[in-house]
């Protein structure tokens, strides 16, 4: 089956949005099972995974990293809901005042990210993901060597997501 | 856990559920988590109309019952508040269908369900 990724360069996302959806995906890329190889879509400007030949397609970047880790444990778990409700739900309100967008990152920190060893699941990588978007300073000072695969995974997420000057405004 | 979820799994209508719909799971309850349902609505009123329940089974799964939980105060809201009934009943049909189904199914009072116009005639739907 030929697997087509579409990475986010959405104009309606945010960079920290399109950041944490480009790093699922390139988790996704890198840690992907055997059975699912990848093609970069890169006319699509937002992110999905398609199947040809199939009408199967999913347009959500957590429930990409999960199908492609085949890891759907924790979909009910407080790690999951808070990686989602509040972490990633800060994403989406670029105008969240910074200090509640620190004291959410380091509960994530204290509460989620104290153990982020490998294996990791697909819980840990989305709140690694979404946690890393809203402060990437905080996630590179605690985490300076991380895994080769996610460190591989985090370049090319950077690479795909293009900085643009109004995005510095944060 | 709420009254509706609750509700839903007293129903005992359990379902074996795929890899593929595990993800589907996984993507709209990601999206009612996140808080981007509203934003979401085309992309499900498209999902219902390829399918009768969300995850593509033959029965109503959870996610059908957590997704509907956002989504009925919304297009309740929309129709109520809006000129445009006939051009909501168009654009919306296949939620609609799949509201008018669940809101049995999960025994909303009579009081709170969505009163749905059968009756009316809408344009054809181009695909």
């Amino acid at each position: 089956m030929a697997f087509n990724l579409s990475f986010d360069r959405s104009k309606d996302h945010t960079y920290a949005l399109q950041l944490a959806n480009n790093i699922k995906l390139a988790f996704a890329q890198e840690l992907a099972g055997k059975e699912i190889k990848f093609s970069v879509n890169d006319e699509s400007a937002k992110p999905e995974l398609t199947v040809a030949g199939t009408d199967f397609r999913l347009f959500n970047t957590n429930a990409i990293l999960r199908y492609a880790l085949n890891d759907f444990e924790g979909l009910e778990s407080p790690e999951t809901h808070f990686a989602v409700s509040s972490l990633e739900a800060m994403l989406y309100h670029p105008s969240a005042p910074q200090e509640h967008v620190k004291e959410t990152v380091s509960k994530a920190l204290e509460n989620y990210l104290k153990e982020f060893q490998e294996p990791l699941s697909a819980t840990s990588l989305i709140t690694f993901a979404n946690a890393y978007a809203l402060s990437p300073e905080t996630l590179e000072s605690k985490f300076q060597k991380l895994p080769a695969s996610l460190s591989k995974a985090l370049s090319a997420a950077k690479s795909y997501t293009p900085r643009l000057s109004s995005s510095f405004k944060r | 856990m709420s009254v509706l979820i609750e509700k839903f799994k007293s129903l005992s209508l359990s379902t074996e559920l795929n890899k593929e719909q595990l993800a589907q799971a996984a993507q709209w309850e990601s999206v009612v988590k996140s808080g981007q349902i509203q934003s979401h609505i085309d992309e499900l009123n498209l999902r219902l109309r390829d399918h009768s329940f969300i995850l593509g089974t033959l029965v109503p799964t959870e996610s059908d019952t957590v997704v509907f939980e956002s989504v009925f105060p919304l297009i309740k809201d929309l129709i109520a508040s809006s000129k445009d009934v006939k051009g909501h009943y168009a654009k919306f049909r296949h939620i609609l269908r799949w509201i008018a189904y669940l809101q049995e199914l999960l025994e909303i009072p009579n009081n709170d369900q969505l009163e749905i116009n059968s009756d009316l005639e809408l344009p054809r739907e181009v695909i």
